[in-house]
């Protein structure tokens, strides 16, 4: 199997990654790799950092999801899971690309952001809000503009001399309306979830392997009744900042891992240097009626 | 005040008002924005509330492993966020859970809301845009769960709440919790005396200036207006009619067919019995 290219990073895996693109950047060995194998029910020395997940003090973390399985993430990069005989290779993909990547990045000290991200002339543009808000949706219609999709749930950033995403892979976490809206169809599809109506759309073609600079970030959010609608810049560095902490993904972590600080630096690096918007519709208006509007603002 | 304060009820029973109140009496009894003052009393089964204390999106999760990270979370909640919540949650172990999603130790106390079951087959019918055959046979399962959806993402994470009469004695029966119950129909006849029995309760201030501000701020007409002209977020999208309908006991004389009616005494009476709803 080609080792595949995620953030960045190399990873060689036991376990089929369709989502990702293969490596072709250079001749490293693996940074990353997926075995599986036995994990044990407890980490030994372990401490509960949130529901479902042990974290040790060198830094391995230990996820159990119930009916899917347990993944070891280990700070040296080797991944061994030992999943449920029930579960399914999706599910098995959507915590070892989603809570797992989180917790690399927090290894790494990188900042995870919960949101889709996608490329706009050149530099990465991302989508962030609460579950439903329609960060996934928003990727998709920009797919179908041709677009590149650099992330769905987790957008990994680094900010070292610039503030740059790093692709994870174009994989959308769709519900069946949303890909029914889109006149596109759930045959083949594998699903989020066994029973449930919410499946992974790849686009291959969307996929990309570059860093990208951080051009925009949107907040999305649903406007209430007698709201109004519409993109408005946030000028207030605290307000973005408080923001920007709702947004981390798995903020608890990067704390027991005692990357906290580099964290807040990467956040007030953005707050400084990165525009941010939040985005207030309707939450039964088509996202595709933004679209124009998004890429006007980025454009400035 | 350490742990969770709960606003408890099977829905339609009033829980929504009580928050009104309770939003206006925390700022004196100053009128109220339904559409952004009731968030003073959160949901605690709100999907953003819950993914962002759990670390885990829910909508990624099976109902069995919800109903395993639930009771993790509300300690997590009553430890880190803690203070009053509106749910409709049962005080049972959901299928396939050792505890309930709201365990006791998270629990600093409890008001529950009950309200004439007939009366909520009515009200329920309306908020779900179904027959009130249909919200009959729903107050009669045992394992309704909300919240559930399979096909969208709902506002909020799956919650047991069981039938009419096992969710009303699930709390009324619940050991280790201090717990005030209020007939809906005791708040809407006596408002001032009710309303100032669950300022005490809650170690509210009880002043009577502030209590008839606070009720004049959300009366029935005052919350029923405030929807027509601008909406209410929480009223489903396929409710049959207003969030904020009637506002009356006893409508299910005129609105309940006899044998619906008769239907709930067979299924519920007891519990019905238990509160003086004969």
């Amino acid at each position: 199997m080609a080792d595949g290219y995620l953030c960045g990073w190399r990873i060689r895996s036991a376990i089929p990654l369709p989502e990702l693109m293969p490596w072709t950047v250079d001749e490293r060995p693996a940074d990353l790799t997926v075995e599986i194998g036995e994990v044990p029910e407890r980490l030994p020395g372990g401490r509960e950092a949130s529901s479902f997940l042990q974290v040790d003090d060198d830094g391995a973390c230990l996820l159990g999801v119930p009916e899917v399985g347990r993944f070891l993430v280990r700070p040296s990069g080797a991944i061994t899971i030992r999943p449920l005989p029930e579960a399914s290779p999706a599910e098995i993909r959507l915590f070892l690309l989603g809570s797992v990547l989180g917790f690399i990045c927090h290894q790494h000290g990188l900042l995870p952001l919960h949101g889709s991200c996608v490329e706009m002339d050149g530099g990465a543009v991302a989508f962030c809000g609460h579950s439903g808000v329609g960060k996934s949706t928003l990727a998709l219609n920009f797919a179908r503009r041709g677009r590149r999709v650099l992330s769905d749930d987790v957008c990994v950033i680094e900010s070292v001399d610039q503030v740059l995403v790093r692709p994870s892979f174009p994989r959308l976490k769709l519900w069946r309306d949303t890909i029914e809206d889109a006149a596109l169809s759930t045959e083949g599809l594998e699903r989020n979830r066994r029973g449930q109506e919410k499946y992974h759309y790849l686009v291959h073609e969307a996929g990309f392997r570059e860093p990208l600079p951080l051009r925009a970030i949107f907040l999305l959010r649903a406007a209430g009744p007698g709201e109004s609608t519409g993109i408005e810049r946030l000028s207030d560095a605290l307000d973005i900042l408080t923001a920007l902490t709702a947004q981390t993904f798995r903020p608890r972590l990067s704390q027991l891992l005692g990357k906290a600080a580099q964290l807040f630096q990467a956040r007030a690096r953005i707050a400084s240097s990165v525009p941010v918007f939040t985005l207030a519709r309707r939450p039964d208006s088509p996202p595709e009626l933004w679209l124009n509007d998004i890429e006007a603002t980025v454009r400035g | 005040m350490s742990g969770l304060t709960l606003i408890a009820s099977y829905p339609k029973s009033g829980n929504t008002w009580t928050r009104a109140f309770l939003a206006s009496h925390l700022r004196g009894g100053q009128p109220l924005d339904l559409n952004t003052d009731l968030s003073l009393i959160l949901n605690l089964t709100s999907r953003s509330l819950q993914d962002f204390h759990a670390e885990l999106e829910h909508s990624d999760l099976t109902l069995e492993e919800i109903a395993l990270l639930r009771p993790v979370t509300s300690r997590r909640i009553a430890e880190a966020q803690p203070g009053i919540y509106k749910t409709h949650d049962a005080n049972l172990s959901p299928p396939g859970a050792r505890e309930p999603a709201i365990p006791a130790d998270a629990i600093d106390r409890v008001v529950y809301i009950v309200r004439d079951p007939r009366d909520v087959a009515v009200s329920l019918a309306h908020h779900f845009g179904c027959s009130p055959g249909e919200s009959t046979g729903i107050m009669a399962d045992a394992r309704l769960t909300l919240g559930r959806s399979q096909r969208l993402l709902n506002a909020n994470v799956a919650h047991f709440v069981s039938s009419w009469s096992a969710h009303v004695e699930s709390w009324l029966d619940a050991a280790d919790v201090r717990l005030l119950v209020l007939r809906y129909e005791d708040m809407l006849a006596e408002p001032f005396a009710v309303f100032a029995r669950l300022c005490r309760f809650l170690d509210f201030n009880d002043d009577a200036a502030t209590l008839r501000r606070s009720l004049e701020a959300t009366s029935f007409p005052v919350l029923a207006g405030q929807e027509s002209r601008a909406g209410f977020k929480e009223r489903p999208r396929n409710a049959s009619s207003a969030f904020f309908r009637a506002g009356i006991a006893g409508s299910w004389r005129r609105e309940l067919a006899p044998e619906l009616a008769d239907r709930l005494i067979a299924t519920q009476g007891r519990v019905m019995a238990r509160l003086g709803y004969g």
